[in-house]
């Protein structure tokens, strides 16, 4: 809901402002009523009136000579008093006025300072909100400018001492992670390869046994040996390159193809061995993608598929359709799905579930994905299957 | 220490106020077009001091003070700009307390007027009638002259004999000023 009130601080400015006018007017008022009442009492003294009395009573009846100096002296009287009467009038005016001056000085005096202060509050304030944001927003490096006239300076630099050791701890963070990555890749590549080495180094003992005590039992066993040994070398070449196109995906090479006709081969290839349906609209657009990269990513989701499905019932759709200006490429097995705990790390590189995995396979589909301006979702029930849906931007070749 | 500080600030506060908004009501007179009269070898000049009245110099007259109009009238070249010749004279009136009458003093007739009436005392302290300026012998011949026509209000003591109100607050502390048209010595044969 809008709020209708001004901001809270142009409420107290406002409250503030209102509550100096009415002091001020109350105080001016007060000293005003009362230099006017002093001055209305002193005026009740007509002074020259009585004078025209004093006049009128008594020069008729002084000598020619004493009357015209008694009227030079009545005059003289009565100009004083027309004096004091005319400066306490200009009095008067002044202080009015004067008090007016003041009191507009008093008060842009007042809400200057008044401003001033408010502003060395809410200004840090307002640097330290911002800067809160941003640090929620990921920046760690942020800090707000220290003032030692604030007084909230303690706490900006408490915050900006925060931020630092923040930023410290992120940093070990992210050391014991790389750390632990590197145990991680160490640990599978020690497992991996271990495996392969391990026929090769029985195998040589065979032949090495069969050389050394039954030579003439070599010939047929050698063939068989060399066979092995290739097939060990070749599984350790594989583990390699896999590796390998992890750690170094090529830039996209992009080009504008059907993904139906791609699709449709690369499924015809599978068909023999595996019950998979492609469903597909006629009216498909092309798409502008690494078409090897779209290949492996579209051939490791068919081979994971096939390798969580019984080999008798399994069945994999795959639906493409366009939606909105993306395309949807959905990839729908009935194996045995993936279990809620695992459904999280099923991207990360090196994880895995089967007994012979890499766990590299998903991290680079996810990886080729994105890489496209693409995204992948996942949805599964273990039992149930599994559902792998792509969505990847179309752009023509001129974008 | 303290009250020089509060003194000096509430006088700035004062002296910047008054220049925004002045204490006593003021306004600016104007003269009307200077007329020339020649009579024999001799210049006169008429005018009228126009918009020159406020309540409050009505009750500076009325206080039974002295209160002056001085006039100026400077014959200047009009090729250098510079004034050849200064004529002053002043009108002043009092107004009597005890008869109740104001006394006007027009210096440059050297008489006295007498009025009952505050209106009268507007009219006759501020018309210049024939007022004479300069003789013929004042001019040089084919020369361009012109008359600068100005005027002040005195000052008068206030309360207490040592101060002075300064009676130009009431006219804005602006003098007011004409100038005639240019003329020369042919004036005196028209």
């Amino acid at each position: 809901m809008k709020n209708l009130l001004p901001s809270f601080r142009i409420q107290i400015i406002v409250v503030f402002l209102l509550l100096l006018v009415v002091s001020i007017l109350f105080t001016r008022q007060f000293f005003l009523k009362s230099f006017n009442s002093f001055l209305q009492r002193i005026s009740q003294q007509d002074v020259t009136l009585q004078l025209n009395r004093l006049y009128d009573q008594y020069a008729h009846n002084l000598p020619p000579g004493d009357s015209e100096k008694f009227k030079q002296e009545i005059e003289a009287l009565m100009i004083n008093q027309s004096r004091t009467d005319l400066a306490v009038d200009l009095y008067r005016r002044e202080v009015t006025i004067y008090s007016i001056y003041i009191f507009v000085f008093v008060l842009l005096a007042v809400l200057i300072i008044f401003l001033l202060s408010i502003n060395l509050i809410t200004r840090p304030l307002r640097r330290l909100q911002a800067a809160t944001r941003a640090l929620a927003a990921g920046d760690t490096d942020i800090q707000v400018r220290e003032n030692r006239f604030s007084p909230i300076n303690d706490l900006i630099v408490s915050f900006n001492q925060m931020v630092r050791e923040i930023n410290r701890q992120r940093q070990r963070a992210i050391e014991a992670e790389k750390q632990l990555i590197w145990k991680e890749i160490a640990r599978v590549m020690a497992h991996e390869i271990k495996n392969p080495l391990t026929p090769i180094k029985l195998t040589i003992e065979r032949l090495e046994n069969k050389g050394l005590r039954k030579p003439e039992e070599l010939a047929p066993v050698l063939k068989e040996s060399i066979a092995i040994i290739k097939e060990e070398v070749q599984n350790l070449q594989s583990l390699v390159n896999r590796f390998r196109e992890f750690a170094m995906l090529p830039a996209a090479s992009k080009e504008s193809y059907s993904l139906k006709d791609q699709l449709t081969e690369i499924v015809r290839a599978y068909q023999s061995t595996f019950n998979i349906e492609l469903v597909v609209e006629s009216e498909l657009p092309s798409i502008y993608a690494d078409k090897m990269q779209m290949k492996q990513t579209f051939v490791n989701l068919i081979q994971n598929a096939m390798q969580a499905c019984a080999p008798e019932q399994g069945k994999l759709t795959i639906i493409v359709n366009p939606k909105d200006s993306n395309l949807s490429i959905v990839f729908r097995d009935n194996g045995s799905g993936i279990k809620a705990e695992d459904m999280s790390k099923i991207f990360e590189p090196y994880f895995t579930t089967k007994r012979k995995g890499t766990g590299l396979g998903l991290a680079v589909v996810k990886r080729i994905v994105e890489n496209h301006g693409g995204e992948i979702a996942v949805a599964s029930q273990s039992p149930g299957g599994t559902t792998l849906t792509i969505s990847l931007p179309i752009i023509s070749t001129n974008e | 220490m303290f009250d020089t500080i509060a003194d000096r600030l509430i006088t700035t506060i004062i002296s910047i106020g008054s220049l925004i908004f002045p204490f006593i009501e003021s306004i600016e007179p104007t003269f009307t077009e200077v007329q020339f009269k020649v009579v024999g070898n001799s210049l006169y000049l008429s005018a009228t001091l126009e918009n020159c009245y406020t309540t409050e110099l009505d009750k500076v007259i009325t206080s039974g003070q002295s209160v002056m109009v001085r006039f100026e009238a400077e014959l200047f070249s009009e090729k250098t700009k510079k004034p050849v010749l200064k004529q002053e004279f002043f009108r002043s009136v009092r107004y009597n307390l005890l008869d109740k009458r104001y006394e006007i003093y027009l210096s440059e007739k050297e008489s006295r007027l007498f009025v009952k009436d505050i209106d009268q005392v507007h009219q006759n302290l501020v018309t210049l009638k024939d007022v004479k300026i300069i003789d013929s012998s004042n001019l040089r011949h084919g020369q361009q002259y012109y008359i600068r026509l100005s005027a002040l209000l005195e000052n008068i003591t206030f309360i207490g004999g040592g101060s002075e109100l300064d009676l130009m607050l009431f006219w804005n502390n602006h003098r007011p000023i004409v100038n005639t048209s240019s003329f020369n010595t042919t004036i005196f044969m028209q």
